[in-house]
């Protein structure tokens, strides 16, 4: 508990009109003077007895940089209070306050600047008087995080994954199999509707399966490097983005993690998701030389397929073409 | 409320509380202009300020604030110090402006400025742009911090009351609070804690007094080292008369005069009416040890005064023109005062030059008034009502020639108001109050109102303190505390200032003598009631009585001024030893050099203390503050809540449809039970729950309630029943 600024001012109005009035007699300083200990008397009051307001924090969800949403903070309180939330790097505005004439609801605007898992807060109220006299703080620390992806470029110049998505892809719709009976999880739109319709049992349609296994994208980053991270994290996204929407089965191998393979907008995001959170460094010798794709970012970031390497800007070379 | 009272409402309240601050600093400034200065320029240069400042506001940065008031300010400074005589010494002398600013906060009337008038209309519009100016820019705060600044600045130098202060201190607390909800976006309902402080302001502030009382000490930079006792101190630099209401003598010997002649021996003059009192401007300058005496003709009348309680003032006859053995300083009126405090028993000489111009000489004089000021000592608060002017340009319409209009006056006083020391203060401009209301008064309310009426003739006069003679010991004239007197000087071009007396003799020195005797029975050691000779008669007055001298000694010479005052000085003068002044009193602690006089000044007052007042406007306006915040807590404790459910509980009106009355008392019922015994569980019928708790009453109610929802048919008499039942009920459960 502390005086503002302009409890200080208050407190020293009300000692100088003590001291002018024992100095050089009253005249009419009480009228001064006890209102004023009045109202800082009061403050304390009020402020030493109000609670701990309760607080809630609706996280917005995860984007991507340059994206704005919404963060929703609701305060339970009955005296008038300063708000003061912090953001880390990768969020803006770094720091948002406001003041409630009582509690209620606060919802500001928060842009996603950078590739992160970005722990909110802490959040700070300074409850105080009704003029303003006096404030407590109330800090409130919290565990929730905002994901921000890594930028997603598009790939412009698919020659080099061509041959990936060629030799995998996981299923060629072309080549039939064989018809089975439907179970759960089988996509709607492999289900043939023609012999269901004859048989009145589900049947779907199974096509010939590439069974030369999942792309595995193995991305490295130079050690202690956000930025690096950033752009490794970038890259690794932008190409397993392009590989699955090519329809192919992708293992994804980072320094914060490994994802088993799969397909489909599911594993995409869970990709984005681990991309966001990804450290710079290495993964470790077996995962790099087993890799069908090694994107490593050390000043420059590059994409070796192969065997055969080339610049990440090569492959989304449109990128540069929009930046520039 | 509609929405846009919800969200203009605390802008609102907030503007208006800046309204009323500004109100309680520009109320104390137009009283000063009212006195000596002109209205009308003062009303226009506050509305331009006052404008200026809110459209600048709403345009203008923050950032330029300041720059601006500092031009509001040199152009304030450019109206006034043109109108100080010697500016250009003001304007070398910096230093001189700060002992002026010194005095101003640590106690000096703005009255007492000379120009008290240019003053208040060139500060003004200060405070009045700057604080108008954050209004507009919704800087509550710093627009009710330079509004109280202002107040304080007035308070500080006592031209505002504690009233005013409070109202003043509440409103800035109010716009703080109010400005603070307004800027967080929320409802006037929000600013119910701001209700609730101001009204704790009120409350506590109306029941206890905080800062130490006293009447002010202003730091004068004229007033030589810390010397003499505070009271002393007061009474030399006060410059001030209050009238007041009730006052007591004090018949403590003050001093004895050795002198030739008796003699009002005179303490100060006054040349500023205020309505309710008066203030002297005069400067005060270092005694070269001689000055002039009175045009016209003159006799000298030397006199020693020896000191019998510490004196802070120097009274001699008028006109003074040396002094011996003491060092004195001199106004610019040429009145003496002392350089230091005069010790009891210390004595000092002074020769005055005393006008012996006759009535005749006077008749005589023309009005050419070039040699004084004569503005200073013709003006009448703007606000003095007309029906002064006009009872007076009647009363005096055969007198033509100033002596005769002063006579006129003197003795229409004299004749028709009654001598009391027990009267109310009036409200308002006191000269008309009591020329026009009162029946009775003492002196300081006959000079006063003869002042005031011969300047509305446009005849020069000035208020006049001091003492009567005295009771006449042995040649000595022994002069005590409830000596102090009023009177009023009259100005004639030729023959100076002339004394006139307008209050009636007999009287005031009955009233003295009743005092005297009072304090002589009393045998009250530790008060020196008689010298050496006073003492009437050889009573068991402990003092050191002696000479059983008659009462009247011989206070009965003749008059003292040969001049002017001679039918009431006669009487006056031939009072007994107990020359009881009137005047005393009334002039508070100023005149009197006494400790008594000054605290036996009549109550109200000077010690900062709010007295609850009569059911005033002003006391409406604090119960109202008071009742918004009671209002406000009640509303945030959710009392009125409890309340109207108690009554909800106990009190059921009847309605034409029984099955209303029934489903009503059945809820009340419920109500009850549930706080009483136990509240129904979810999913328990009404018939079994009402059964386990096993009240006959409930089950039957219980029975009525079913019958009046489901069947919808219940007489009047079921509706009776119901009712009667829940009744008895809720006096079973709950009594207070």
């Amino acid at each position: 508990m502390r005086l503002t600024r302009r409890g200080v001012v208050v407190v020293l109005a009300t000692v100088g009109a003590f001291l002018a009035g024992a100095t050089f007699g009253g005249r009419a300083l009480n009228a001064v003077a006890a209102p004023a200990l009045v109202a800082v008397g009061y403050a304390a009051v009020v402020v030493w007895r109000a609670d701990r307001p309760v607080v809630e924090r609706v996280i917005p969800a995860a984007g991507s940089p340059g994206e704005t949403h919404p963060m929703r903070l609701t305060v339970a309180a009955d005296e008038p209070l300063t708000l003061e939330d912090r953001l880390p790097a990768g969020l803006r505005p770094g720091t948002f306050s406001t003041t409630l004439a009582a509690g209620g609801d606060v919802t500001y605007d928060v842009e996603y600047a950078r590739r992160g898992s970005h722990r909110v807060g802490p959040l700070t109220l300074d409850v105080g008087d009704p003029l303003g006299l006096v404030v407590r703080t109330f800090r409130y620390e919290s565990d929730k995080r905002v994901l921000v992806f890594p930028r997603v470029d598009p790939v412009t110049d698919g020659s080099v994954l061509a041959g990936l998505v060629d030799r995998s892809g996981g299923t060629d719709r072309q080549a039939f199999d064989r018809l089975r009976e439907y179970a759960p999880g089988d996509s709607l739109r492999d289900i043939n509707w023609k012999t269901t319709a004859k048989y009145g049992d589900m049947v779907v349609t199974e096509y010939a399966a590439d069974d030369r296994g999942a792309v595995t994208v193995v991305g490295e980053a130079a050690a202690d490097s956000a930025d690096a991270a950033d752009e490794m994290a970038a890259a690794v996204a932008s190409v397993v983005t392009f590989l699955l929407e090519a329809g192919t089965e992708v293992e994804l191998v980072v320094p914060g993690g490994r994802l088993d393979a799969g397909v489909g907008d599911r594993y995409r995001r869970a990709a984005l998701e681990l991309l966001a959170r990804t450290p710079p460094g290495r993964v470790g010798g077996d995962r790099v030389a087993d890799a069908d794709v090694h994107v490593l970012a050390d000043g420059e970031t590059t994409v070796a397929v192969d065997g055969r390497r080339v610049r990440y800007d090569d492959v989304v070379a449109g990128r540069e073409v929009v930046a520039a | 409320m509609s929405p846009a009272d919800e969200r203009y409402g605390p802008r609102v309240v907030t503007v208006f509380a800046m309204v009323v601050l500004t109100a309680t600093y520009l109320s104390v400034l137009y009283d000063a202009v009212d006195v000596a200065g002109d209205v009308g320029l003062f009303a226009l240069v506050v509305a331009g300020a006052f404008l200026a400042g809110v459209v600048l506001g709403r345009f203008v940065s923050s950032t330029h604030a300041l720059p601006l008031a500092l031009l509001v300010a040199v152009g304030g400074a450019a109206l006034y110090v043109p109108s100080v005589p010697n500016s250009d010494l003001l304007l070398s002398r910096l230093d001189l402006v700060v002992q002026d600013v010194v005095a101003l906060l640590t106690g000096l009337s703005i009255l007492k400025i000379i120009n008290a008038g240019v003053w208040a209309t060139s500060f003004a519009p200060v405070p009045v742009f700057l604080s108008w100016f954050f209004v507009g820019r919704r800087r509550y705060s710093l627009a009710a911090l330079v509004g109280l600044a202002a107040l304080v600045f007035l308070v500080l130098t006592s031209d505002a009351g504690v009233v005013l202060a409070l109202f003043g201190v509440l409103a800035a607390a109010t716009a703080v609070g109010v400005g603070d909800v307004d800027l967080r976006g929320g409802r006037l309902a929000d600013a119910d804690g701001v209700a609730m402080v101001v009204a704790a302001m009120v409350v506590l502030t109306v029941s206890v007094s905080l800062v130490p009382g006293g009447a002010s000490q202003p730091l004068l930079p004229d007033r030589g080292g810390g010397a003499g006792d505070m009271e002393a101190s007061l009474t030399d630099t006060g410059g001030e008369v209050a009238i007041q209401g009730d006052i007591d003598l004090s018949p403590e010997v003050r001093f004895t005069v050795a002198a030739d002649e008796r003699r009002y021996w005179k303490v100060g003059s006054y040349d500023r009416y205020t309505g309710d009192g008066w203030v002297r401007t005069a400067g005060v300058n270092e005694f070269d040890g001689s000055q002039s005496g009175p045009p016209g003709p003159t006799s000298v009348v030397s006199q020693t005064v020896t000191a019998e309680t510490r004196l802070g003032v120097m009274p001699a006859a008028w006109r003074p023109i040396s002094v011996r053995d003491r060092d004195a300083r001199v106004s610019e009126f040429g009145g003496l005062q002392p350089a230091d405090d005069i010790g009891a028993g210390e004595r000092y000489e002074v020769i005055s030059r005393v006008s012996t111009a006759d009535a005749a000489q006077l008749r005589e004089t023309d009005t050419d008034y070039s040699a004084i000021d004569a503005e200073r000592y013709t003006r009448l608060p703007e606000s003095t009502p007309p029906a002064l002017t006009d009872y007076t340009s009647t009363l005096t319409a055969n007198a033509n020639n100033s002596y005769d209009t002063a006579r006129v006056i003197e003795r229409h006083l004299e004749q028709q108001k009654n001598y009391s020391l027990d009267v109310d203060r009036p409200d308002g401009d006191v000269a008309s109050a009591f020329l026009f209301e009162m029946e009775a008064g003492y002196c300081t309310y006959f000079a006063t109102t003869m002042v005031a009426m011969l300047r509305s003739q446009g005849i020069p006069a000035r208020f006049a303190t001091g003492y009567t003679p005295g009771q006449e010991v042995d040649g000595e004239y022994v002069v005590r505390g409830l000596n102090a007197h009023a009177w009023v000087e009259v100005y004639f071009p030729g023959y100076g200032w002339q004394q006139f007396d307008p209050t009636p003799a007999g009287p005031r020195e009955s009233a003295e003598q009743e005092s005297l005797n009072e304090a002589r029975s009393d045998e009250d050691d530790d008060v020196n009631v008689d010298v050496p000779g006073s003492t009437p008669t050889p009573t068991p007055t402990p003092g050191p009585t002696e000479t059983p001298d008659s009462t009247e000694p011989s206070d009965s010479t003749g008059t003292p001024a040969a001049n002017g005052t001679d039918g009431a000085d006669s009487s006056n003068d031939s009072s007994g030893s107990a020359e009881t002044p009137p005047g005393l009193g009334g002039i508070g602690g100023d005149v009197g050099g006494d400790a008594t006089s000054t605290t036996g000044a009549p109550a109200d007052g000077g010690d900062g203390r709010f007295v609850v007042p009569t059911p005033t406007r002003e006391e409406a306006a604090l119960g109202t503050v008071v009742f918004l915040g009671v209002a406000a807590a009640v509303r945030r404790s959710g009392v009125s809540n409890r309340a109207y459910r108690a009554v909800w509980l106990r009190h059921q009106p009847r309605t034409d449809d029984p099955v209303r009355d029934v489903e009503r008392a059945h809820e009340r019922m419920e109500y009850l039970l549930a706080r009483e015994r136990r509240p129904r569980k979810v999913g328990e019928t009404h018939r079994r729950y009402l059964r386990s708790l096993g009240d006959r009453d409930a089950m039957r109610v219980g029975q009525l309630h079913e019958r009046a929802v489901y069947a919808g048919r219940v007489s009047e008499a079921d509706a009776d029943e119901a009712v009667e039942r829940v009744d008895d009920l809720v006096s079973k459960y709950r009594r207070f």
